[in-house]
């Protein structure tokens, strides 16, 4: 529920602004110049306003496509993402997002147009029969918001005009009607992030039960949308290793898997200030005191452990889909 | 310590909160102070600047931390709201500044919301669709300094407007005004930001170490180890720390320490849900 909108006065005339203002009438509205006078700004606290997240509605100034490091590849030579959106509807222990940022007021860039123009440059500039692949979902849940937002509905068509080109949504949400109204783009990956059951009990709050995420997962598989599984970060806690084979087990049951597109695995792992940002946001969190250490500036598991973990999972996908679909994630954040 | 500091301009606009908590004066230099176990108001006296030193004074006075909800509550002018209307501040500014300030407000919003614009003399035109006030932007520069701005806030109840003038109110009437209004206000804003505060106030709340402080000699910085130690243990322990007999083998601080770091290695992750 969004009762509070902050408006940056560039994206007022906007039509897609205007279209979200009418669906949130009772909404107050407040006008400023520049949503960075707000956003992000010192002595906020992201704990606090994740009780009532406001909306702030702003237009993307300069890049708008980022190259993605290698080692977030499933298989692709040149690797991108962007970020319609900063700050998740969702509110897991373990996000990076309450390291990155002060605030956890939604803030949703309404120029999409200028999104897909950068991504058409990029499709365009590449060298023929290199494979692109365009990362959504790093700042925000690719579909969470996409009754509010309807970026999914509007990216899907870009992609559409560029199939050597791959775009990878990543979700936790069930909001997939948008993709259940329209005929399946083979170049579009839906990916759903995963972790065991207790991990997924304690961590994962306000996401749909991972239950839930199966079934939708199932249901696009079946209407004919590539799917993709990432386990990242891995979780460590006692019987992770038949918990995440059970989580594996559940999972597959679902899904033909001969048809999962990749899957991914990676360990936790943060740099550290957003680490100590987010101890201090929750000084009481078990998972931010356990079994950490920090590695030039990378907080994460001992390397004892992560091993143990990734390939305790390894094994357990290996029993499903080929080696050569899953990738280890194993630098960067979670 | 203080759980909700109240920052008045005018005592006629204190009053009401006085009686409703039950308030009782302090002895202090420069600024009128009132005070119960948890809830601390101070009256500024008219202007920005007043309204800023007195708001720091409150936070030296009782060492307010950042789990304190602060709350400007008074009067002001709007050209159109009726009388008696709650508002509570969405943006400030200044009138001489270009900087504004947005409050956060991590509550669900039950009360109109609007834009105060902070002047140095009493508005009569009301030429923008906004409240105008006096104090608000002052008020707010001095107490984000001390609280989260998720928990420092302005209230303001319309006083005046283009019909009903600013001196038909003498200091009963505003008594009266703010006190018509108060009990929305708690329940509408001021105690859902208390309850919302608590997540702040359990996470600060500081483990008592004299047990071990008593029977070791801990250095200060230890005595800082020793705390963190033993509020990690009770993290991952379902809330339970260990008893100093425990380490009776040990010889000094130091090899308490040694053991608190050995034991905490060794819980394994509890997750409560």
């Amino acid at each position: 529920m969004i009762d509070l909108i902050y408006l940056e006065r560039e994206a007022i005339d906007h039509p897609r602004t205007q279209k979200i203002l009418n669906q949130y009438p009772r909404a107050e509205v407040v006008e400023c110049e520049r949503y960075g006078e707000l956003f992000n700004r010192s002595g906020q606290n992201f704990r606090l306003q994740k009780n009532r997240p406001a909306l702030i509605l702003a237009i993307k100034h300069g890049t708008k496509v980022l190259p993605a490091p290698q080692e977030y590849s499933v298989g692709g030579k040149n690797n991108y993402y962007f970020s319609h959106m900063l700050n998740c509807l969702y509110d897991c222990r373990y996000c990076f997002l309450q390291g990155i940022y002060r605030s956890a007021n939604y803030v949703l860039y309404v120029n999409y147009e200028e999104f897909f123009d950068s991504i058409r440059g990029l499709a365009a500039s590449a060298p023929p029969g290199d494979e692109n692949w365009f990362f959504s979902g790093y700042d925000c849940d690719s579909l969470a918001l996409e009754p509010l937002t309807g970026f999914v509905e509007s990216v899907l068509p870009v992609f559409e005009e560029l199939p050597s080109n791959w775009l990878e949504l990543r979700t936790k949400s069930t909001q997939i009607r948008s993709l259940l109204s329209r005929e399946p783009l083979s170049n579009v990956v839906v990916a759903f992030s995963f972790t065991t059951e207790p991990a997924s009990r304690t961590l994962e709050h306000k996401v749909p039960n991972s239950e839930r995420r199966m079934d939708a997962l199932a249901a696009l598989q079946r209407h004919g949308w590539p799917v993709a599984l990432r386990f990242d970060p891995l979780i460590y806690h006692p019987n992770f290793k038949s918990e995440f084979a059970a989580l594996c087990e559940r999972i597959f049951s679902h899904l033909n898997s001969s048809l999962v597109h990749s899957v991914s695995v990676g360990g936790f792992r943060l740099p550290r200030d957003f680490y100590k940002r987010m101890r201090k946001l929750y000084p009481k969190e078990p998972l931010f005191i356990h079994c950490l250490e920090d590695n030039n500036g990378m907080v994460g598991y001992c390397a004892e452990i992560e091993a143990d973990l990734l390939e305790a999972a390894s094994n357990s996908i290996e029993q499903y889909v080929d080696k050569d679909s899953i990738y280890r994630i194993e630098e960067g954040a979670s | 310590m203080s759980k909700l500091c109240l920052v008045t301009a005018l005592s006629c606009e204190a009053r009401p909160w006085i009686e409703h908590y039950g308030l009782k004066p302090i002895a202090s230099f420069g600024f009128k102070a009132y005070t119960s176990d948890d809830i601390a108001l101070v009256v500024s006296g008219i202007g920005q600047n007043a309204c800023a030193a007195a708001t720091g004074f409150l936070a030296g006075h009782f060492q307010t931390g950042p789990e304190c909800v602060w709350i400007n509550a008074g009067i002001a002018g709007h050209p159109d709201l009726p009388r008696g209307t709650v508002v509570v501040v969405n943006k400030s500014r200044y009138v001489n500044q270009s900087e504004f300030h947005y409050p956060s407000i991590p509550i669900p919003l039950k009360l109109f919301s609007a834009e105060c614009l902070t002047v140095d003399t009493v508005e009569s035109e009301y030429a923008d669709q906004m409240l105008y006030d006096m104090e608000c932007a002052g008020y707010f520069g001095a107490a984000r300094r001390f609280s989260p701005v998720d928990l420092v806030h302005a209230v303001k109840v319309v006083s005046d407007n283009r019909v009903h003038s600013w001196s038909d109110l003498d200091r009963h009437a505003i008594s009266d005004l703010i006190n018509s209004r108060l009990e929305t206000i708690i329940q509408t804003f001021i105690n859902p930001l208390l309850d919302l505060a608590t997540i702040i106030r359990d996470d600060n709340a500081e483990i008592d170490v004299h047990e071990f402080t008593d029977r070791w000699h801990f250095t200060v910085t230890n005595t800082h180890r020793l705390r963190a130690l033993l509020f990690d243990i009770a993290a991952v322990n379902a809330g339970k720390i260990p008893f100093p007999d425990e380490f009776n083998k040990c010889h000094s601080a130091r090899e308490v320490i040694n053991q608190l770091n050995t034991r905490l290695d060794s819980l394994k992750p509890t997750w409560s849900e």
